[in-house]
C-alpha cells in the first residue's frame, strides 16, 4: 500500500513522475516513484495485474493498471502505468511529465496468478492497451525463463491501426528470444506505419489458431475489450483450453478502488476487490445473466 | 513431385480428418507454389480457378479503390485457405490477393476438387462444410472490425 496516513487506503499518497514515454499518439507510460527526500511513496510493490488509482491536482481519480515494477537505487518501488487518453481525468495524466506529482492509491485488486503458470505454456492475447497489465506476466515468465521446446511463451497482440500498437520495441525483443512467438494483428491497415506492417490484418482471435502452445498444458492471460476478451476465451475453447486455465481482467466502472461505492458490482462480485484479474469460468458465471 | 504434394497437404488443416484416397483425388493436378513478396497471386475479377492451402508466408487481400488506390483490408496466413470463390458462382476472383511475404502454398485445381465432389457426396459435403467454416470465421471477424472496439467509443475516464 502506498504510504500517506498510516492504515488509510482512502487519503492519496504522494508520488513523483520520474519519466515520460510516447508510446503511441494518445498513450504514455509513466513512471511513478516516491518524491525525493520525502516519507512516503510504494510500500508494497504491486503486483502483475493490480491498479493504483491515479489523480492529479486538477482532476478526479481513474484506476489505472500497472504496467512494470522496478525499484530505486534505496530498494523502493518505482511503478510503471500506461495511460490513454480518453476523458479529462486521463487526458490530465497524458499531459504529466517529469517532475510532476500525482495522487496515488494503492495497489488494488486481485492480480494475474504467475505462479499457476509455472512450467507450463504460457499464451498472452492482448488488445489495445491491454498489453499493458499484461506487460508484467510477460517480464515475470522471461524472468523465469523459456525454452523452445519446454515452455513457450505466445504473445499475440491486436490493435486498430500499427501507428496504435504500444510496446512495438518490446515486441520486437521479444520475438528474438528463443521460445517466444510474438504475432499482431490490426484492424486497418491505415495510417503511420502502415506502409511497413509486416503482421496480419484482421482481429487477434484469427491469431489463436496458428500460435505453437501446448493447450492441454497451458495457462492463458487476456485482456482487451471485453468483446475482445469474451471471443478470444471462445477461440482459446476450441483449441482445447480449459476456461479455468484462463485468466482475464475486467475493469468496469472502477470508481473507489476499495469496495466501498459499489460501481463495480458484477453480480455477487466487485470488480475492485474480487478483480479485475478473474478467471474465464468464474467471469462466464458472473455474466451469465445480462441485459438487453 | 505429386506424392510431395499430397504429403503436404495431408498435414494442412484443411485435409484434417480427410482419407488418402480423398487427398489424392484433391490433388490431381495441383502444384507447390514459392512465391517472394510483391507477388500478385490473382487479381479481382479473374476466374477463380485455385483453391490455395497456405504453409508459410502471409497473403494480402486487396480492393483497389479509385480515390485511395489499394487498400488491403485483410490476409491469410499459415494452415489457412485463400480463395473460396472457386467454389460458387459466377467463379469470380472478390480481391485480388498479393504476397505480404515470401509465400509457399499448394493451389489445388479447382475444377478437379469440383469434379471430386460431384462423384463422391460424402467428399462434396466434407469440402463445402470447411469453406462454410472459413467464410464464418471471417465474416465474424469482418463483423468485429467494423465494432471498432479499440476506439475511444468505450469507458471514458
Amino acid at each position: 500500500m502506498i504510504e500517506a496516513s498510516a492504515g488509510s487506503s482512502m487519503i492519496p499518497g504522494v508520488g513523483m513522475v520520474l519519466d515520460r514515454r510516447v508510446e503511441t499518439p494518445d498513450t504514455v507510460t509513466l513512471t511513478v516513484g516516491p518524491v525525493e527526500g520525502r516519507a512516503g511513496g510504494w510500500v508494497d510493490a504491486p503486483a502483475p495485474g493490480q491498479f493504483a488509482m491515479l489523480s492529479t491536482s486538477t482532476s478526479g481519480e481513474v484506476p489505472i493498471s500497472v504496467s512494470r515494477v522496478g525499484s530505486d537505487v534505496s530498494g523502493r518501488p518505482v511503478v510503471e502505468h500506461t495511460i490513454r487518453a480518453v476523458g479529462s481525468v486521463t487526458e490530465g495524466l497524458h499531459r504529466c511529465g517529469p517532475g510532476d506529482l500525482l495522487g496515488v492509491r494503492g495497489p488494488f485488486g486481485v492480480g494475474w496468478d504467475v505462479g499457476s503458470a509455472a512450467g507450463r505454456d504460457v499464451v498472452v492475447v492482448a488488445g489495445g492497451i491491454g498489453l499493458a497489465p499484461l506487460r508484467p506476466v510477460v517480464d515475470a515468465v522471461l524472468g523465469e525463463g523459456v525454452h523452445p521446446d519446454r515452455r513457450r511463451l505466445v504473445v499475440l497482440v491486436g490493435a486498430r491501426t500499427p501507428a496504435d500498437l504500444c510496446f512495438a520495441e518490446e515486441l520486437g525483443e521479444w520475438a528474438a528470444r528463443p521460445g517466444v512467438q510474438v504475432e499482431c494483428a490490426v484492424d486497418r491497415l491505415t495510417g503511420p506505419g502502415a506502409d511497413a506492417w509486416p503482421g496480419r490484418i484482421g482481429v487477434v482471435t484469427s491469431l489463436v489458431a496458428g500460435a505453437r502452445f501446448d493447450a492441454g498444458h497451458c495457462s492463458a492471460f487476456v485482456c482487451g475489450p471485453e468483446v475482445m476478451m469474451r471471443f478470444t476465451v471462445r477461440e482459446l475453447s476450441c483449441r482445447g483450453v480449459e476456461p479455468a486455465a484462463v485468466s482475464v481482467s475486467v475493469e468496469r466502472s472502477m470508481t473507489c478502488g476499495i469496495g466501498l461505492c459499489g460501481h463495480c458490482q458484477l453480480g455477487p462480485a466487485l470488480i475492485c476487490r474480487d478483480g479485475p484479474v478473474m478467471t474465464a469460468d468464474h467471469l462466464l458465471e458472473l455474466t451469465a445473466v445480462r441485459a438487453r | 513431385m505429386s506424392g510431395g504434394v499430397e504429403a503436404l497437404v495431408a498435414e494442412h488443416p484443411f485435409a484434417a480428418g480427410l482419407s488418402a484416397d480423398d487427398v489424392t483425388a484433391i490433388c490431381r493436378n495441383a502444384a507447390l507454389i514459392e512465391v517472394p513478396a510483391g507477388t500478385l497471386l490473382f487479381t479481382e475479377g479473374e476466374r477463380s480457378d485455385k483453391c490455395y492451402l497456405v504453409f508459410t508466408g502471409i497473403v494480402g487481400l486487396e480492393l483497389y479503390l479509385h480515390e485511395r488506390g489499394t487498400a488491403t483490408v485483410a490476409t491469410v496466413g499459415p494452415g489457412e485457405i485463400l480463395g473460396w470463390s472457386w467454389l460458387m458462382p459466377p467463379h469470380r476472383w472478390r480481391f485480388d490477393a498479393v504476397a505480404r511475404t515470401d509465400v509457399a502454398a499448394v493451389a489445388l485445381d479447382a475444377a478437379t476438387v469440383l469434379a471430386a465432389c460431384e462423384g463422391d457426396p460424402r467428399l462434396d459435403r466434407v469440402i463445402n462444410r470447411r469453406i462454410a467454416l472459413t467464410l464464418a470465421s471471417r465474416l465474424e471477424a469482418a463483423r468485429h472490425q467494423l465494432l471498432d472496439v479499440y476506439s475511444d467509443g468505450g469507458e471514458v475516464r
